[in-house]
């Protein structure tokens, strides 16, 4: 009888609305946390794994020793490696291409790797014009590698 | 390409007679006290060509030959000097202080253990082991020659007399 | 006798060690130095075991079993000295799995993964080997050494070659070859299967792939009639290496050089991509859908011109069995009888009295039963490296062998009495020989291909066929190609059709169609260049003819220059196949890797033909049922059947001129094999003078040698002491350089 009255009350001056609006109210005098993207972004973590790249030791020469470990982790199977004997003896890559539509950005190639060669960089913002841009090719991934030497550098001091 | 060398008929003869304490079937065996002969005979040491022809002699293979060569400290495959001197440090020459005398041997002849002057005067070996004098000791051992109960001063004499 | 493995009772020989009874179950011990075929030296103590009432954990492989022994392999105690083993193992190792190609099927990655602890109490710095080049096959990265020693025992023991050795002790112990000699043996590519860590490689594989990418095809071995088996690693469809599969009754689990990097030939610059025709003598390309049509076209216009007999077929053994089946159907049903595959013989006086075809008489694996083998005109290192293991075996146990040949020959199983005579005074020889030790045993006489060169072939085999009965022996054939046996069997001979049935009237032989100016010439899969006992008869008839036509898949001078017709067949890794060994072992493949699209499959472009002809058209498997009902009626242990014909001994005084078969040129596939001809033994390509014709005080540089009314001029040449008198020898790399004919009387010019 009590449990039905209350109800009755509660329908009568539409409490759950009134409480329901008022959270609405109290955001409107609150700062917005909406970012307005593209102009503004959100944080990204160290451990962002976006865009791959390919990256070089200090002297130039390219990290990647061709041992497909990454090509055999992927479980997406978006990476495809050649390697040959270069002139001096050492074992690289002649091709290296990911298939970035395959690509589930699991990070495991990172962690594959022997020699930290395969990164994924914070870079989440690319497009293609183009469907063949899709594979992304090992000169592209040197590149993308150089240019964000310095941000990956910092992300691995930030992470210890 | 080193020349060929040809095994002298002499230390073909001693050769032979090594060969003949084993089975008739069985060459390896040899190659070991023909390798000291060849040695004895060519300064102290083997070379590559001596090598090839002691296994043509003893038609065995090439790389058996250089196999125990290597293997075996007492067989040099470098030239070393022309004395050799092997200085015991088994336990009874140890406990006289056959030490002491190591010490001032490489320091007076300025080499250490395993090497050789640079006037090729002297070769000190390695690993030596018991050269069965101990009621002598500490003695040394110069060009199969025994020299017993030795003091600093000995050695210094023993080696200013050898040329 | 019983023992416990594990509490569970097994059955085991008294003389077995307990590894052998643990592999024979299927019960894993982890090994590195223990090899079933090679000798036990238990060095590298993996696989030591906890024996019940025995303090410490024993090794395996060396400990003999007795009644009622208690093994454990899963103990704590084992499991413990094989933990420490391991570590002790990988102080020295380096941690570069990510670029050393044995990584995935490494043996020393499995067992460490599986029996080794998870990190090192090693802290100091690891020693490093300086590396070696040993061989243009094998690569070597000599810190990865686990010091196993197998490669070393399998070239003292199996290959009879003794030339890598443990040099120095303890901490410097290393694997080396003498000074700076590298490994010369036929079969040292088997130490890359045997090495177990990544020190011995691959050099033609180096980095092209890894293990794990790869997919694996069986086939056997197109290099000689041993049939040895091998599966292909094929990646990207190349084929990036070959490793034996394990045929204990064939190679067991070797493989000779030629077999494992021959497959390099496929890959040469020459192959032939493109079908061609020549109009208005040029050579012009023709759509690969069209050259059957125009061959057919023109097999049948010169059958309506001319007389069948006009027309001349050639078939190189080593084509496979369903292409020499396909082969002579379409021809005799055609009515074509000219059909020959042995192109590289000149005698054929033989052929009638020869048997079915040519046989080993024995199976590899019975040759160690025999008391005697007698070699006749075979270098066995050299034509059938494969055989050295086996002959290594059977001397072990007591088999004496023989060898006459005219040329002074090294072989790497002990030899007891060599003959080295000139192709004269080795035929007066037999005709009264008795080899007295040989009397009353178990006799073994095998003819080697090089007999089959000889002018006067047929002479000697009469003459080996006394021989062999004076000293009461049974008599074994090994031949130059992979597939002659077919060539025999199927019915590739002018006189006999398949399943060796004789004919009434038979064709012209390969020397009588080079000779009759025959108006069509069809050659299967030769090499012009080198299969040909005389080439300057080839280059002769090849003018005259009307119509040439080649298939083939290598193009060469003489085909570019000649060829009226260019059809580009597969290879015998692109295309289905069958090859019958020396013993009569019928043994099938399948494709392993796709072909240029423009190059057809020889048995398909027979196949069409056919059935441009209306005749039977075949599939690979009807093909292969038919060979084998032919094959179930024939006895493949038929003897020599050499008639009584009177030869008469030829004593002239000429000088003899013998090829020597070059190891890497016995056949247009390992011709080409690039790395195979840069290694040691390969570079035997000279000509060798005996000393009694050639007067070296007059010091001159060039030897005038005249054959057939031409006059050779040689510079390269040799004078060697130990050949026979009045013998000129050169090698078969050579041939068609400054020589007519393979075996033949020269004389020399002053």
């Amino acid at each position: 009888m009590i449990d039905k009255t209350k109800k009755m009350i509660k329908s009568l001056f539409l409490v759950e609305i009134v409480k329901g609006l008022s959270i609405t109210g109290k955001k409107l005098f609150k700062k917005p946390i909406t970012v307005q993207y593209p102009e503004e972004k959100t944080p990204q973590s160290s451990r962002f794994r976006g865009l791959h790249a390919l990256r070089r030791y200090p002297n130039g020469e390219e990290r990647c020793i061709g041992c497909k470990l990454c090509e055999a982790v992927c479980p997406a199977l978006a990476i495809s490696i050649d390697t040959e004997m270069r002139s001096d003896g050492t074992r690289r890559t002649k091709k290296y291409d990911i298939d970035l539509f395959k690509c589930v950005y699991c990070g495991f190639c990172e962690e594959a790797c022997p020699v930290d060669a395969i990164v994924e960089t914070k870079i989440f913002e690319f497009h293609f014009e183009d469907r063949n841009e899709k594979v992304i090719n090992k000169n592209d991934l040197l590149k993308i590698g150089d240019l964000y030497e310095r941000e990956e550098l910092k992300d691995r001091k930030n992470l210890g | 390409m080193t020349n060929k060398y040809t095994i002298p008929i002499a230390i073909k003869n001693e050769i032979d007679h090594v060969r003949a304490k084993f089975p008739s079937n069985e060459n390896k065996p040899a190659i070991i006290e023909s390798l000291l002969i060849l040695q004895h005979h060519n300064d102290g040491f083997v070379t590559d060509s001596i090598m090839r022809s002691l296994a043509e002699y003893l038609s065995v293979s090439e790389i058996d030959v250089l196999e125990v060569a290597t293997f075996y400290t007492m067989i040099n495959t470098e030239p070393v000097g022309r004395n050799v001197i092997s200085i015991c440090n088994n336990v009874s020459c140890m406990l006289r202080g056959s030490d002491d005398i190591l010490k001032h041997v490489e320091k007076k002849l300025c080499v250490k253990v395993g090497q050789s002057t640079t006037d090729k005067k002297f070769f000190l070996k390695d690993e030596i082991e018991c050269l069965a004098a101990c009621n002598g000791a500490p003695m040394m051992q110069i060009n199969h020659k025994n020299y017993e109960n030795l003091t600093l001063d000995e050695v210094d004499d023993i080696l200013d007399k050898i040329k | 006798m019983k023992i416990y493995i594990n509490n569970i009772e097994y059955d085991a020989n008294p003389d077995e060690t307990i590894i052998q009874v643990a592999d024979r179950n299927n019960i894993k011990i982890p090994r590195f130095c223990y090899h079933k075929h090679l000798s036990v030296v238990a060095s590298c103590r993996m696989c030591l075991v906890e024996i019940e009432g025995v303090k410490f954990a024993q090794p395996a492989c060396s400990t003999p079993i007795k009644e009622d022994m208690r093994i454990s392999t899963k103990s704590s105690k084992t499991k413990e000295a094989q933990k420490s083993t391991m570590e002790f193992l990988l102080i020295n190792h380096p941690l570069d799995c990510p670029i050393c190609d044995q990584a995935g099927e490494c043996e020393l990655q499995d067992v460490s993964l599986k029996h080794g602890d998870d990190h090192s109490k090693y802290l100091e710095f690891k020693r490093v080997v300086v590396d070696k080049d040993i061989s243009p096959l094998i690569s070597t990265e000599m810190t990865r050494c686990i010091h196993c020693s197998r490669c070393v025992r399998f070239g003292e023991e199996v290959a009879g070659n003794k030339e890598l050795g443990l040099i120095n002790r303890g901490e410097f112990t290393e694997i080396r070859a003498f000074i700076e000699d590298g490994v010369s043996s036929e079969l040292s590519g088997n130490m890359i299967d045997l090495c177990p860590v990544g020190a011995l490689n691959n050099k033609l594989y180096s980095y092209k792939a890894r293990t794990w990418d790869l997919k694996q095809h069986p086939i056997i071995s197109p290099h000689d009639c041993i049939g040895s088996n091998i599966f292909y690693h094929v990646y990207n469809n190349e084929i990036v290496r070959a490793i034996p599969k394990e045929n204990s009754d064939i190679n067991q689990t070797w493989l000779s050089d030629r077999d494992r990097f021959g497959y390099q030939g496929i890959y040469s610059k020459d192959r032939c991509y493109v079908s061609k025709h020549r109009k208005n003598k040029t050579l012009e390309r023709v759509d690969s859908q069209d050259i059957i049509k125009k061959v057919n076209n023109a097999i049948n216009s010169s059958l309506d011109k001319n007389t069948s007999s006009k027309i001349g077929s050639f078939i190189s053994a080593q084509s496979t069995s369903e292409e020499m089946f396909l082969f002579q159907n379409l021809l005799r049903k055609l009515g074509i009888k000219n059909i020959d595959h042995r192109t590289n013989e000149r005698d054929f006086d033989y052929q009638d009295t020869y048997p079915l075809m040519p046989s080993l008489g024995c199976n590899i694996n019975d040759l160690s039963e025999y008391d005697n083998i007698i070699l006749i005109g075979v270098n066995i290192k050299t034509e059938y490296p494969i055989l050295t293991v086996r002959l290594n075996e059977s001397v072990k146990q007591d088999t004496k062998i023989y060898s006459y040949h005219y040329f002074n020959m090294d072989e790497d199983f002990p030899v007891e009495k060599k003959f080295v005579m000139n192709n004269t005074d080795l035929l007066s020889l037999f005709q009264e020989h008795t080899l007295e030790s040989c009397r009353n045993k178990k006799n073994l006489l095998v003819i080697g291909p090089n007999i089959t060169y000889f002018s006067n072939q047929s002479v000697f085999l009469q003459a080996l066929d006394k021989f062999a009965k004076n000293i009461n022996s049974q008599i074994g054939y090994l031949t130059d190609f992979c597939n002659s046996t077919s060539g025999w069997i199927l019915g590739n001979v002018p006189h006999r059709t398949i399943g060796g049935v004789k004919l009434d009237n038979p064709g012209l032989n390969a020397t009588e169609m080079l000779e009759n100016d025959l108006s069509t010439l069809i050659f299967y899969n030769l090499d012009p260049e080198n299969d040909f006992h005389n080439s300057s008869a080839l280059i002769n008839s090849l003018q005259k003819s009307e119509c040439n036509i080649f298939f083939t898949s290598y193009l060469t001078p003489i085909i570019e220059k000649y060829a009226d017709y260019i059809v580009p067949i597969s290879t015998y890794a692109e295309s289905d196949g069958s090859f019958i060994n020396i013993e009569g072992r019928f043994q099938s493949f399948n494709k392993v890797i796709t072909p240029n699209s423009n190059v057809i499959d020889g048995w398909r472009a027979l196949n069409e033909l056919n059935i441009l002809n209306n005749h039977q058209a075949y599939t690979i498997e009807s093909i292969r049922s038919e060979l084998s009902s032919t094959l179930s009626k024939i006895d493949f242990t038929s003897k020599i059947l050499i008639d009584k014909k009177k030869y008469e001994l030829d004593k002239s005084t000429k000088v003899h001129k013998n090829s020597l078969r070059h190891i890497y040129s016995t056949d247009q596939i390992v011709r080409r094999a690039k790395s195979l001809n840069e290694t040691i033994q390969a570079n035997n390509k000279s000509v060798y003078v005996s000393r009694d014709i050639f007067d070296d005080s007059e010091n001159k540089k060039i030897l005038k040698v005249v054959e057939n009314n031409r006059v050779f001029k040689i510079d390269n040449f040799q004078i060697r002491d130990d050949l026979p008198s009045r013998t000129i020898v050169y090698s078969s790399s050579f041939n068609n350089k400054f020589t007519e004919s393979k075996s033949t009387f020269v004389s020399l010019k002053k």
